[in-house]
């Protein structure tokens, strides 16, 4: 079986529920998928897609603006990034838009971007409509999710998603630092350096097991 | 230590000397020469090199690099001719070679073959901590992977000193991969290949720990010290200014803060990147159980990276930068990527890089205040080290005040023991006053035995002793005396006959009172009970004075009419009673002071006496008028003034007061019988003229100097205020007792 090990930065300004919506993860999978270590910021977790095992590290981030040049840290050699606002308040949306450009200009290698819209919740105060959300996700290459951490919704997509495109990511054999090896097979790893790949490259997946109606972009910015 | 010294004494002498010939020792610390020729080599050089390890780092500083670099490659140079001398020599005792590479390999590793073959006690821990997964792996992997160890500290040791960190590093990186792919090729399962990677770092790690931990060549050691510096400027930062939710008053949270600081100290102490990494995993893991129970909930990243910062700031590890730099540089970096340990390492990464790049801005201060915290002007009020102190004081101040409780408890014993003690001592009291009581009531009975017999002693020893006072006084003149005094005795003994005596007496007194007499005559007639007025004035001595002074001054004339109503007379007598007896004493002073004849010897003896009992009467009486003077005298002529009375009586006083009184004079005389009929009645009888006065008096005189005889007249005095006609009655059976 071949196993893909990847690391997921979740990024996003303070209080838009990034750690609620990682904490909402790793409880209601808990007894089956997700090890959880202690405290709920870094996590692993396995997802099995297509005889595929994917192990997912989870990296939550500091969102106070103070921490915020300490960021490449730790979306360093990340394979997939969750990028976090708070469709209530819009500027939440435009400090994402901050931190996709920041990606763009220090991440080398091809990453997956997903863009989750979180409070849905709060639909009635909502700031930031979908649509614009949507097709800012398309502009980046990413993916756009509306959850509920409050309401445990639409999370486990977000993370099957980023899963899949990791999956994807190997594949393509694009990536350094993802780790490909397979149980089965005694060929040395697959990672091989290779230049960045041109941003504008978007590729439509196909349908993953549990996907939901959402289009899905995987960017290899 | 053995291993150094041994060989030392076997290698030739010449080759310690010092290498310019002279003939003290050298140093391999001085490159060989002795301390001598070593500072002048180096004066010569004009620029430090000794320590190669210390001041290498402020030599990269200060001078430019090319020099520094051949500098160190002129060193290198003598180094390797050095070595090579030894290595001459080494052939020659091979045997001691191996006891020597020790020592020398970590100095000057380049010039030792093989010192990873060395095993030192920790390599020999690793080896055994691995054994059975290096038992597991097939012969040709691990001689391959020897094989690999053996090049790779072969080429860290030769060129630790020539080649960049970096360029360390990378060669270090690509050991590991090369190994990896090795044991990918040889099938080798996963879990084993990371263990077997694991040991490879760890045993490799541990050799050349020295050469490439804080290596010379890096300015490490000065951003260890710099960010040390930077870390105790900011010890004023608190967990507030973090925003980090820090329960610092939960003692559970304080020793989690407490094991998260020597967690993250213990990084120092471990050699292999892995095993600091894994001190750093750990110590977080210690701030995630504190912020657990601080926030009380799963914490974030949001608050896992303060208090990371914070627990960073107070724990302030030694060699920090170094530390970081060898993880960085040399630990596996799929590990440093991924994982846990990567995670947490990022963490601290971020933590050290936010204490080092720390602002007004980034703590939310304003600047000017936080100018004033960093220069050390100001200092916060509730820093961690004060909350500490704050702490202290608290668990100082309870076990205080469990001391207290307890010095209350015994306080409060001590205070029951007193109250006991106090009753006990109420009851001792208590029980001394009753007895006290007892022994007083006895010794009233006593008191009173005294009195009566004062006044039989007045009577039977008095009798004998008063003549002689009396004969030497005035009266010397009046013969009689001591006839008298003589009779007295005789008297005295017809004491038993005193009761008819005294009826006798009184009723001729009595008789003599006129109307007043004719009254009494038949209660005489009944004997002392029925005795009235008159009686008392006979029975008491004292009372008998004041009545009579009393009827003298307020009825001077017209007693003998007033005196029909006895209970006119029986109103005066007890309302007066306290003062007359004053009046008694000092009437017999004053009865004397007017005649100066007698004042010379009379005074002096009886004043005296009558002084000491009564000093205030003297007054009184002086400024009265003669006549009423003597007036009172004459009633206290009974008991006191007989013995003035007497020698005045006859010449002047008695004039005086048979003029004023012809009346009184004969109830006088009645009176002092009244008084006489207790003490001496046949007295008067005998001697009814001066003569007997002289009698009354030295009887009158003792009993007045005899205090019992006040408390006498108190007790009389008392009865007296009762009812005067009972008092008679009791009084006559006192005096009957």
């Amino acid at each position: 079986m071949r196993t893909i090990e990847g690391k997921i930065v979740v990024l996003g300004s303070q209080g838009v529920g990034k750690t609620s919506m990682v904490v909402r993860y790793i409880g209601k999978m808990f007894s089956h998928h997700i090890s959880p270590t202690i405290g709920a910021s870094f996590f692993t977790c396995k997802i099995n897609i297509d005889e595929t095992r994917v192990k997912l590290q989870v990296w939550d981030t500091a969102g106070q603006e103070r921490f915020r040049s300490m960021a490449p840290m730790y979306y360093r050699n990340a394979n997939a990034a969750l990028l976090v606002f708070d469709i209530t308040q819009y500027h939440t949306f435009t400090a994402i838009k901050n931190w996709v450009k920041e990606l763009q200009r220090n991440v080398e290698e091809p990453m997956v971007l997903a863009l989750v819209g979180n409070k849905t919740d709060l639909v009635n105060q909502r700031k930031v409509l979908r649509e614009e959300a949507h097709q800012y996700a398309v502009s980046i290459g990413g993916t756009y999710f509306e959850t509920s951490a409050l309401q445990d919704e639409g999370i486990e997509e977000v993370f099957l998603n980023s899963a899949i495109g990791m999956i994807k990511l190997s594949e393509d054999s694009q990536c350094t630092s993802l780790r490909v090896y397979d149980s089965s097979d005694t060929s040395s790893p697959t990672a091989i350096l290779q230049p960045p790949p041109p941003l504008t490259s978007a590729v439509q997946l196909d349908k993953g097991p549990t996907q939901g109606e959402q289009e899905r972009v995987l960017a290899c910015c | 230590m053995f291993t150094k010294k041994n060989p030392a004494l076997r290698i030739d002498e010449a080759d310690l000397k010092c290498k310019n010939g002279c003939d003290f020792f050298g140093n391999p610390e001085w490159d060989g020469y002795c301390s001598h020729c070593y500072y002048k080599e180096r004066d010569q050089k004009k620029s430090p090199s000794r320590g190669e390890s210390a001041s290498r780092g402020s030599q990269d500083k200060d001078s430019p690099l090319p020099i520094t670099m051949a500098k160190r490659f002129s060193k290198f140079e003598e180094k390797k001719q050095q070595q090579r001398q030894q290595q001459e020599k080494r052939n020659k005792f091979s045997k001691l070679a191996s006891s020597l590479r020790k020592s020398t390999s970590i100095r000057d590793s380049g010039r030792l073959p093989e010192p990873w073959l060395e095993q030192s006690p920790e390599v020999e821990r690793i080896k055994q901590e691995y054994a059975s997964q290096l038992s597991s792996i097939s012969p040709e992997v691990s001689q391959y992977m020897n094989k690999y160890i053996q090049a790779l500290c072969r080429t860290v040791c030769s060129d630790a000193n020539n080649m960049s960190i970096d360029e360390l590093s990378e060669k270090v990186q690509k050991f590991y991969q090369n190994l990896s792919k090795c044991m990918d090729a040889q099938n080798i399962n996963q879990e084993l290949k990371e263990q077997v990677l694991d040991y490879c770092e760890k045993f490799t790690m541990t050799i050349l720990y020295r050469n490439l931990f804080c290596p010379a060549t890096t300015t490490d050691e000065e951003k260890d010290l710099a960010i040390q510096k930077r870390i105790r400027q900011l010890s004023w930062v608190n967990a507030k200014h973090l925003d980090c939710r820090i329960n610092e008053t939960n003692k559970e949270v304080r020793d989690l803060v407490y094991t998260s600081f020597t967690d993250l100290l213990g990084m120092d102490s471990e050699k292999a990147p892995q095993d600091k990494l894994q001190a750093v995993v750990k110590c977080c893991r210690n701030i995630f159980l504190l912020l657990q129970s601080s926030v009380g909930g799963p914490a974030s990243a949001d608050e896992f990276l303060p208090a990371l910062i914070f627990i960073v700031l107070k724990a302030n590890p030694a060699r920090l930068k170094s530390n970081i730099h060898f993880i960085t540089r040399f630990c596996n970096a799929s590990r440093l990527m991924t994982g846990e340990g990567g995670y947490y390492f990022t963490n601290l990464c971020c933590a050290v890089s936010f204490i080092e790049n720390m602002t007004a801005q980034s703590l939310s201060l304003p600047e000017d205040e936080f100018e004033q915290y960093m220069s050390g002007e100001v200092v916060p009020t509730s820093t961690w080290d004060s909350s500490v102190m704050m702490y202290e004081g608290i668990s100082l101040m309870y076990e205080h005040l469990v001391a207290l409780d307890d010095m209350h408890k015994r306080a409060d014993s001590v205070l029951e023991n007193t109250d006991v003690l106090m009753n006990k001592m109420k009851d001792l009291s208590h029980q001394i006053k009753i007895r006290v009581d007892d022994i007083l009531a006895k010794t009233q009975i006593n008191l009173s035995t005294e009195k009566v017999p004062t006044d039989i002693d007045t009577e039977n020893p008095l009798l004998e002793l008063l003549p002689p006072p009396i004969a030497p006084m005035v009266v010397a003149p009046v013969t009689q005396n001591t006839p008298e005094s003589g009779k007295l005795n005789s008297l005295s003994e017809k004491k038993s006959l005193i009761l008819p005596g005294i009826t006798k007496y009184a009723f001729p007194s009595d008789s003599e009172l006129d109307a007043l007499g004719a009254d009494r005559t038949p209660g005489d007639g009944a004997l002392p009970l029925p005795m009235s007025d008159s009686q008392e004035f006979l029975l008491t001595p004292s009372s008998t004075y004041g009545f009579s002074a009393l009827d003298e001054l307020a009825t001077p004339d017209e007693l003998c009419a007033a005196q029909a109503s006895l209970n006119f007379v029986q109103g005066l007598s007890a309302v007066n009673y306290d003062i007359d007896i004053s009046d008694t004493s000092a009437d017999s002073s004053a009865g004397v002071s007017p005649h100066p004849s007698i004042l010379s010897v009379s005074e002096n003896k009886d004043g005296s006496p009558e002084t000491a009992s009564v000093p205030a009467t003297d007054p009184h009486p002086d400024p009265d008028p003669a006549s009423l003077l003597d007036t009172s005298e004459s009633p206290t002529s009974k008991l006191l003034l007989p013995s003035p009375m007497k020698p005045v009586a006859p010449e002047p006083c008695s004039g005086l007061d048979k003029e004023s009184f012809p009346e009184e004079q004969s109830s006088t005389p009645v009176h002092s019988q009244g008084k006489l009929i207790s003490q001496k009645p046949p007295e008067v009888p005998t001697n009814a003229t001066s003569s007997n006065y002289e009698s009354f008096t030295a009887q009158g005189w003792k009993i007045q100097s005899i205090p019992c005889d006040t408390g006498t007249s108190d007790l009389n005095n008392t009865n007296r205020t009762k009812k005067p006609k009972d008092d008679p009655g009791k009084l006559m059976y006192c005096d009957l007792d």
